[in-house]
C-alpha cells in the first residue's frame, strides 16, 4: 500500500510516495532525482551507493525508504557548499582519484565518514575506512592519496578556523 | 532489483511486538539491520507478507555488571560492538570478530541479533559467543527463555526460535578469573571476505599451578555451525600451558573439525587452516594471561 512519508537530505525535507518495500536507493535516484548516489551491485558488496544515516555510513541499496522517516540522509549532492566543492570532492579531483567516476560517490562518502570520526588517519586506517568500496579502475592508491589529502585541508581548515 | 510487496510495522515496544509476531508468526521477519534480509527478500528466498523493523525499540544497547556479565541488546550493530570499551578490556575476542565482519557500511548497518539469528555456517560472532558461553534471551508474549547460544544454533542457517519469538538480547557471563579469549578467521582477502575457517579459544589458567583451568575452543565455517572441539579441549585442562601442549590440541582441532570441499577451500585445506589458527590463538591467549 503506498504512502506519503517525509524523508530528510541533505537538510530539506522531501514528501514523497513511496511503497513499504521501495529501496532507499531507488527512491533516491528516480523519485528524487538525486542521482550521484549511484547503483552497483544491489546487494551490499561494492558500496557504491554509501550515504550517511545519521551520520553513519549505510548502503542504500540495503535500506528500506521507509525506515529512513526521522533519519538525517546525507548524499554526495550535499557534500558542496554555495556552488564550492567539499574539500574531499577537490581533493579526489586534484590527485587524479577519479577515472570511470562510479564508485567516486561512494568512496567521498566513505571518506567523509572516516574523517568525521578520525581526522588524521594513517595509511591503513584509510584502507580499513574505504575496504566497503570497490574501484576497478584506479588501483586505490590515487584514492588513498586524497584521502589524506583531504585530511590536510580538514585540518588545515579547522586550524584557521580556530585562529579567526 | 525489486522486492516483492509486503506491509511494514514498526513497533513501539517489545510487547507491542510480540504481539505482532504472535498473531502473524511464519508470515512475517523481522528487520534489523537488513543486510541479510534484503538481499534474501530479493533473491524472493523469503516473501514475507509483514517486516517488522527493530528500529523503534531500545533494543541496541551495550551494559556489563559485574556478577551479571554482559548484555548486548539485539539491535546492537557489529559496529558497536567492535568500538565498545567494555568488550575490548573483558572479550577481546568479540572485538577481534566484530572487526572482521564484511565492510565499514556492513558492521555499520549489521546487528549482532541478525549474525546469531540468521546462522550462516560461516558467521563471524557465533564462534567466540559460544566460547564464552554465551546465552540468547528469546522473548514472545509466551514469555522469555535463555538458551545457550550453541543450543539455539541448530543447523545450517536453523535455529531453535519459535515463530512467535524474537532474540531480545545476548547475554555473556563474566569472564572466567585468570582468562583470555581470541578469535581468528582465515580468508583469501583482508575485506569483504567470506571465511574458509575461524577459530575461538577461550582458555583460563590456575593461578596456583599455571596448568589450563578450563579451556572452550570453537570452529566456524567447518561444520553446519560453529562447533565445540571438546576432545581438544578436554586435552588442554590439567595441563602446562607449553608448546607441545598446544602443538598437541591444535593437531586435535583439525581432527575433529567435519569440513567440506566447496568453492572457497578443500575439506584438507581447512583442516590444515583450523589446526594453525587454534595453535595461533591458544599462544595468543596463553600470553595474554601470563602476559
Amino acid at each position: 500500500m503506498k504512502r506519503v512519508i517525509e524523508l530528510t537530505i541533505n537538510g530539506s525535507a522531501y514528501d514523497v510516495v513511496i511503497s513499504p518495500q521501495d529501496l532507499l536507493i531507488d527512491v533516491l535516484r528516480q523519485k528524487l532525482d538525486l542521482t550521484g548516489t549511484k547503483k552497483g551491485c544491489g546487494q551490499g558488496d561494492c558500496g557504491t551507493c554509501t550515504v550517511l544515516i545519521d551520520g553513519r555510513r549505510a548502503l542504500a541499496c540495503l535500506t528500506l525508504a521507509i525506515a529512513c522517516e526521522g533519519r538525517r540522509i546525507l548524499t554526495i549532492e550535499g557534500m558542496e557548499k554555495r556552488g564550492v566543492l567539499h574539500p574531499i570532492q577537490q581533493a579526489f579531483i586534484d590527485k587524479g582519484a577519479v577515472q570511470c567516476g562510479y564508485c567516486t560517490p561512494g568512496m567521498v562518502m566513505s571518506a567523509k565518514a572516516l574523517l568525521d570520526e578520525n581526522p588524521a588517519p594513517t595509511e591503513h586506517e584509510i584502507k580499513l575506512g574505504i575496504s566497503g568500496n570497490l574501484c576497478r579502475c584506479t588501483g586505490y592508491v590515487k584514492i588513498v592519496d586524497a584521502v589524506r589529502d583531504a585530511a590536510g585541508r580538514l585540518q588545515a581548515g579547522a586550524d584557521s578556523g580556530k585562529g579567526a | 532489483m525489486s522486492l516483492p510487496p509486503f506491509e511494514y510495522l514498526a513497533p513501539g515496544s517489545t510487547a507491542e511486538l510480540a504481539g505482532l509476531l504472535a498473531a502473524h508468526r511464519e508470515r512475517c521477519r523481522i528487520l534489523a539491520g537488513g543486510t541479510d534480509l534484503v538481499n534474501w527478500m530479493a533473491e524472493k528466498i523469503y516473501r514475507p507478507d509483514y517486516v517488522i523493523d527493530l528500529r523503534r525499540l531500545q533494543l541496541a544497547g551495550i551494559t556489563y555488571e559485574k556478577g551479571r556479565g554482559l548484555t548486548i541488546g539485539a539491535a546492537a550493530t557489529i559496529e558497536s560492538l567492535e568500538r565498545s570499551p567494555v568488550i575490548r578490556e573483558f572479550y577481546y575476542a568479540l572485538v577481534q570478530a566484530a572487526g572482521q565482519i564484511g565492510s565499514p557500511q556492513i558492521r555499520a548497518m549489521a546487528t549482532i541479533g541478525g549474525n546469531c539469528c540468521n546462522a550462516s555456517p560461516c558467521a563471524d560472532m557465533p564462534p567466540p559467543l559460544i566460547t564464552l558461553e554465551a546465552r540468547v534471551a528469546l522473548t514472545s508474549a509466551r514469555g522469555s527463555r535463555e538458551v545457550p547460544l550453541e543450543e539455539f544454533i541448530t543447523g545450517n542457517r536453523q535455529t531453535a526460535i519459535a515463530p512467535d519469538e524474537f532474540l531480545e538480547y545476548v547475554r555473556v557471563p563474566d569472564p572466567w578469573p585468570h582468562s583470555a579469549c581470541r578469535y581468528s578467521p582465515f580468508g583469501l582477502r583482508a575485506a569483504q571476505e567470506i571465511d574458509i575457517a575461524s577459530v575461538a579459544v577461550n582458555v583460563a589458567l590456575d593461578p596456583a599451578t599455571g596448568l589450563f583451568a578450563k579451556a572452550r575452543i570453537a570452529m566456524g565455517a567447518v561444520a553446519p555451525f560453529a562447533m565445540r572441539a571438546l576432545k581438544a579441549e578436554a586435552s588442554l585442562v590439567g595441563n602446562a600451558p607449553s608448546g607441545e601442549t598446544i602443538d598437541q590440541a591444535a593437531l586435535v582441532c583439525s581432527r575433529e573439525c567435519r569440513p567440506i570441499d566447496d568453492l572457497r577451500a578443500s575439506a584438507s585445506y581447512r583442516r590444515h587452516i583450523v589446526g594453525v589458527l587454534a595453535r595461533r590463538m591458544l599462544r595468543d591467549a596463553v600470553a595474554a594471561i601470563t602476559g
